[in-house]
């Protein structure tokens, strides 16, 4: 223990201690802290993506009709559809309340996007946001089944343009 | 100061330790059951989730699934609703934990059946998690 004179209350060893505690408790606190936030974030991003995700499967899935011609012979064409979203909503595409989306095919905003749907990209501002990008089969005549399998076995397939649809989430 | 004799040195780091100790143990009591709160809300939504993302898979590919919510890591009641009421303008989603809500409003669930019920025509249905059901499309 430093010297000390009469009367004095409070020894320089009992500051030092104090402050060497006080510090360790900051440094834990601040940790705790900082992995509490990691983890939030991360809920947040695998939420946004999530509904990302969900949102663009019902787009393309909800919307494909590309078989109509023979679909009654037990055919489903997964990852094609026509590009006009027009007849979908927001709420069918289950993205809840509290969150916005804005649809783009090839880049350019979907001149005929799910109705509900924000017709401008999400704000600069925006914190969180999630993207969820699709190629899909866009066919380019009424499809027919013998294009269609054509398609299957081999190149020179002229039935189809690959596209992309990228549906972004925000809140 | 005389043999035997308490310092007031001495004296003042036990009331100042005893306080400290004491704040601490009030601090740590709120933070624990903040965690507990917050456990079972990180819980409810990670059900909300996964019940959420399943009952899309279902919609958007035309599947039957037995789907079996995760597990909370504290145990509590527990329940999904599947609410497809119009009439509130309030369908959706809503997981209940001990408490805590965690839900999505304003999705639509025509064409999904719960447990071989649709729930097209302003039906809901109400399942506990800790119960094996089916998700199907109607």
């Amino acid at each position: 223990m430093t010297g000390r004179t009469r009367g004095q209350m409070l020894s320089l060893d009992f500051l030092l201690a104090m402050a060497v505690i006080i510090l360790a408790v900051g440094v834990l606190l601040n940790h705790y802290d900082i992995l509490t936030t990691q983890g939030k974030e991360s809920r947040v991003k695998s939420e946004l993506n999530t509904i990302a995700q969900t949102a663009s499967q019902q787009a393309l899935e909800k919307n494909a009709d590309c078989a109509s011609d023979f679909s009654t012979q037990g055919y489903k064409i997964y990852g094609c559809t026509t590009s006009n979203f027009s007849s979908l909503t927001k709420n069918y595409l289950l993205v809840p309340e509290g969150f916005s989306c804005y649809v783009t095919l090839d880049g350019g905003a979907a001149a005929n996007g799910p109705g509900g749907c924000e017709s401008t990209d999400a704000p600069l501002d925006a914190k969180d946001v999630a993207v969820a990008e699709r190629k899909y089969l866009s066919p380019n005549t009424t499809l027919s089944k013998q294009d269609y399998e054509k398609c299957i076995t081999g190149p020179g397939c002229t039935a189809y343009t690959v596209k992309k649809l990228r549906v972004k989430i925000w809140r | 100061m005389a043999k035997g004799q308490t310092s007031i040195d001495l004296l003042l780091a036990l009331l100042a330790a005893i306080v400290f100790m004491a704040v601490l143990n009030i601090y740590i009591g709120n933070l624990s059951q903040d965690a507990a709160q917050s456990s079972l809300r990180n819980s409810a939504k990670a059900i909300l989730l996964d019940a959420y993302a399943a009952t899309g898979e279902v919609k958007a590919y035309g599947l039957t699934i037995d789907y079996m919510p995760p597990q909370p890591a504290m145990p509590a009641p527990c329940s999904i609703e599947f609410d497809n009421d119009n009439s509130d303008a309030k369908t959706g989603l809503k997981v209940s934990l001990g408490g805590e809500t965690a839900g999505y409003s304003g999705i639509n669930f025509d064409d999904i059946k719960i447990g071989g019920s649709s729930l097209a025509g302003n039906n809901t249905a109400t399942k506990p998690c800790n119960e094996k059901f089916t998700i199907g499309k109607a």
